[in-house]
């Protein structure tokens, strides 16, 4: 006899894994329908289950190497400037080179480690503080902020350490405010 | 007459002297004392305005609270009635005055209790256009040549869908196994409606996305259900159907309908349950009842009362089957 199996509908996932079931097996009559059943869970809507979050690894990575790129494409930028400014009127091609060399690499470097470390701070306490809230809104980013501001002055002491801190819960403000009005407003 | 006057306070202050002093001779004259009595006058009157006020209050609270409009109407009627006096025709004039101070008398608590329940009728009618479904046919008309067929109610959540939300994953709504298959075997015996007490805007995209074939005939959702007791119930009765062909299918069927005689419970269904069945065992229960097509379903799922119904239609189909082939084996043996 020949098997009638439903048409496979076309928002399931076709790679969804199926067995058949037959609820008319305990009844003695001619098998009529078996019904593929899937054997994971399975979604309404497909897209929702493909939208997923960084994890808090993910998010440590993705602030350090943004943090310390910027950092160093900003830094050589800036050190690139400075060389030119040092030139002196003596100087053949080969020093001048030397020299916007050496200054590019030197504040790359400083700068990039700067931010990176700051980005470092930042991914590892905004995680910590979402463990702990178990909710996720934007008062976990500018507390997160407020924290890594705190933190990378600590050693300056105490006052150094509140105005930097004000500073971060400031910038982590605006930039959480402006990414929910650039995402409202600007047709992207 | 205020030499009078003068000489009667007189006397009052010199016997008030006599009597303090002991002493036999008359004082001179002094400024008549300010009068106590209008404060206590006013106050007494004030404290029985407050005492009235709250005596009425509380009665109105303990009337609204213990007994419904109806009842209400119905007691007061007498009491309204005798307000209005009507003199009839050989009465004396006596009792005509009588009459007359009686239904002045009770004008004011009969004015009051016709106040009372018309402010109560206008809150009743606003609270009931939220509590009560909509309309009082939730369904248009069954057409001419359906008249034989029965009518499937589907509860959404928990029953052909469910959805959770976690923080790492955010909103996740899953199908329930075997739905698919579920509506387009059925939709060929039933007239399919959801019926729901979700919102409209999560129970349009939900259907459009569940029912791709269009088994689904009607959708009804939280305006649809009423409100009793803080829970949104469904009501058979306003479907404009018929009631013994109503069958209602939920995960929380019992305890989320008023009419509990046309209810099919079903287990509910959560994500992580990937080996449920229980869709697909119900198919065969309800081809058998869309073909044998009983009058009234009630008696029929008041004999399934308490039993698993999917499990409970087998074995008796299988003892059904039992019994048809003792009586064939019988009729042989006689030949």
């Amino acid at each position: 006899m020949a098997y009638q199996t439903p048409d496979q509908d076309s928002s399931s996932d076709p790679k969804t894994p199926t067995r058949l079931y037959n609820p008319y097996k305990d009844l003695e009559v001619p098998i009529r329908n078996l019904y593929q059943l899937p054997t994971t869970p399975e979604y309404l809507f497909v897209e929702e289950a493909r939208r997923k979050r960084r994890s808090w690894g993910e998010n440590l990575t993705f602030y350090t190497g943004c943090g310390y790129l910027a950092g160093a494409v900003g830094g050589a930028a800036s050190g690139l400037i400075d060389g030119v400014k040092s030139f002196e009127s003596g100087d053949t091609a080969k020093l001048r080179v030397n020299r916007v060399l050496n200054s590019s690499g030197h504040a790359g470097r400083a700068w990039g480690n700067r931010l990176g470390v700051i980005g470092l701070l930042y991914a590892g306490i905004e995680s910590g503080i979402v463990a702990a809230r178990d909710t996720d809104d934007v008062w976990n980013s500018v507390a997160a902020g407020l924290g890594t501001g705190a933190l990378y002055r600590a050693a300056r002491g105490v006052r150094s350490a509140a105005v930097a801190g004000a500073v971060g819960g400031v910038v982590v403000g605006v930039a959480v405010t402006a990414k929910q009005a650039l995402k409202r407003y600007v047709p992207i | 007459m205020s030499l009078g006057i003068l000489r009667s306070r007189a006397i009052s202050l010199a016997s008030k002297r006599f009597l303090c002093t002991n002493a036999a001779s008359a004082s001179p004259p002094l400024p008549p004392p300010p009068s106590a009595a209008s404060p206590s006058r006013w106050s007494f009157l004030k404290y029985a305005l407050v005492g009235a006020l709250t005596g009425g209050t509380v009665f109105a609270g303990y009337a609204s609270y213990a007994y419904s409009l109806d009842e209400i109407e119905q007691k007061t009627r007498s009491l309204r009635e005798s307000a209005k006096y009507t003199a009839g025709d050989g009465v004396t004039a006596l009792d005509k005055f009588q009459g007359l101070l009686y239904s002045t008398a009770m004008t004011v608590p009969a004015k009051a209790v016709e106040l009372y329940l018309d402010a109560r009728r206008v809150i009743e009618e606003q609270v009931k256009s939220y509590t009560e479904p909509y309309t009082d046919k939730l369904l248009p008309d069954l057409l001419p040549q359906e008249q034989h067929v029965f009518t499937l109610v589907l509860d959404l959540n928990e029953t052909l869908i469910h959805y959770i939300w976690t923080r790492d994953t955010g909103w996740q709504t899953f199908k329930r196994p075997g739905v698919d298959a579920f509506l387009e075997h059925l939709a060929q015996f039933y007239e399919i409606v959801v019926y729901t007490d979700e919102q409209n805007m999560f129970v349009d995209p939900v259907i459009e996305r569940l029912d791709t074939k269009h088994c689904i005939r009607y959708r009804l959702s939280r305006p649809a259900t009423k409100y009793q007791d803080g829970k949104h119930f469904r009501d058979l009765s306003k479907l404009n159907r018929n009631p013994g062909k109503v069958l209602y299918l939920s995960g929380h069927a019992l305890e989320s309908c008023l009419q509990p005689e046309n209810c099919l419970p079903i287990k509910a269904w959560q994500q992580q349950d990937i080996d449920d069945t229980a869709l697909l065992d119900f198919i065969p229960f309800l081809e058998f009842v869309a073909r044998s097509s009983p009058p009234d379903i009630r008696p029929v799922l008041a004999s399934y009362q308490g039993c698993d119904i999917p499990s409970e239609f087998i074995r008796r189909s299988k003892e059904h089957q039992r019994r048809m082939q003792e009586q064939k084996n019988r009729g042989r043996f006689w030949k």
